[in-house]
């Protein structure tokens, strides 16, 4: 919501007037979605399917803030979310694949 | 039963306008306190809600020489990355603490110090850093020493009818900044509380000392406070187990949540003084 992350089931209608709100399905239809996506699936993430949504925007909000945060870091803001379907080590390897994919697709974009 | 209006004021007078007309108006802002204690599938709000997250003047951080003036809807992810020049360590660790991130950019401070059934993370931090607090309504405006929101038996205590719009934290650094929390991590219950300790040092002598406990009450002690002042550093172990039982003395017969879980806090504190 403008930008910033926020947990959904705890933003009252009156505070979403006029906001700018960016769903889980609009990161997924930009390169910046698409790449975490990849990442996961090229790292053999599977989640449980309700989390996936969490899992993604708060990877995309950590590398925008942070383009390769350590994995202290990650895990933190991974904390977010509470589900146990994955364990530490496959998300940190698919949250940094992903900070890989971005520094390419950033690179690459710089190039052109 | 759904809220039947919702107002959005964009200024003070506006905000207080409606104040006067709605006594009984729930004020919210990010809303996440009144929404966390709702345990409902449907969220239950009174007939008329005031949101003030639109208020320009509540929303602004202004740095003057003195001190750091924080609207009470500045949100807690935008304290907590604030020029860390100007932001006291014992605020920036417990803003820290303080749930997650997403909730952190929903959170404003005024949200957690004005809440009415407890004393939340902030409130001890900024009790002991002297902070005051601007309170407005249709008769105008006045600054208080947050202290002051505290009733004699420690409970929390907001005056009736007014709204909190600024904060001020003096700038003065503090030589020891110790923030400790105690209770169950992820929610606030009954035994949870926070120990905060703020102190100076001068030549190896206490030159100030603050200690504030708050949880569903709160407890600090002005008494205890100038009993450490002027002690030379490091304090005698004896010396420190007296100043420890003297505290918990006065705070055992205070409620529940500041006497549970404190343990051997008091004598940390002291010791983190000789550090």
């Amino acid at each position: 919501m403008n930008g910033k992350l926020v947990p959904s089931c705890l933003v009252p209608a009156y505070l979403a007037r006029g906001a700018e709100i960016i769903t889980s399905e609009g990161l997924l239809a930009e390169e910046e979605g698409k790449d975490i996506a990849a990442a996961f699936a090229d790292s053999g993430l599977y989640t449980c399917g309700f989390c996936l949504s969490a899992k993604l925007m708060i990877t995309a909000d950590l590398l925008r803030r942070e383009g390769h945060p350590r994995d202290d870091v990650i895990l933190e803001n991974l904390g977010s979310t509470n589900c146990r379907c994955t364990d530490p080590e496959s998300m940190l390897r698919a949250v940094n694949r992903a900070a890989e994919y971005r520094a390419q697709r950033i690179y690459n974009r710089a190039g052109k | 039963m759904l809220a039947s209006e919702i107002h959005t004021p964009r200024d003070l007078g506006s905000l207080l306008s409606l104040m006067q007309k709605n006594p009984e108006a729930l004020i919210l802002a990010g809303g996440t306190d009144i929404l966390r204690e709702q345990g409902m599938r449907t969220v239950n709000f009174p007939p008329v809600v005031i949101a003030v997250h639109e208020i320009p003047e509540m929303g602004k951080l202004i740095l003057t020489e003195r001190f750091l003036e924080i609207g009470a809807c500045v949100t807690l992810a935008e304290l907590e990355t604030y020029n860390p020049a100007a932001m006291q360590p014992a605020l920036i660790s417990s803003i820290r603490g303080i749930a997650t991130l997403p909730i952190r950019n929903l959170a404003t401070i005024g949200g957690n110090i004005a809440s009415k059934l407890r004393f939340m993370d902030l409130w001890p931090v900024l009790a002991c850093l002297d902070s005051l607090v601007e309170i407005r309504n249709s008769s105008g405006a006045r600054w208080i020493n947050i202290n002051r929101f505290s009733d004699d038996v420690g409970a929390p205590s907001i005056p009736q009818e007014i709204v909190l719009t600024r904060l001020r934290i003096p700038l003065e650094r503090w030589d020891v900044n110790v923030v400790v929390k105690v209770g169950q991590a992820d929610y606030p219950t009954s035994d949870s509380a926070v120990f905060v300790v703020t102190a100076r040092i001068g030549k190896g002598i206490v030159n100030d000392f603050h200690l504030v406990m708050a949880g569903e009450h709160c407890f600090r002690s002005r008494e205890l406070e100038s009993a450490v002042i002027g002690r030379k550093l490091p304090i005698p172990e004896h010396e420190m187990h007296l100043l420890a039982n003297e505290y918990r003395a006065q705070y055992g017969s205070s409620a529940g949540s500041v006497r549970a879980g404190m343990g051997r806090l008091p004598e940390l504190a002291f010791k983190m003084l000789a550090r």
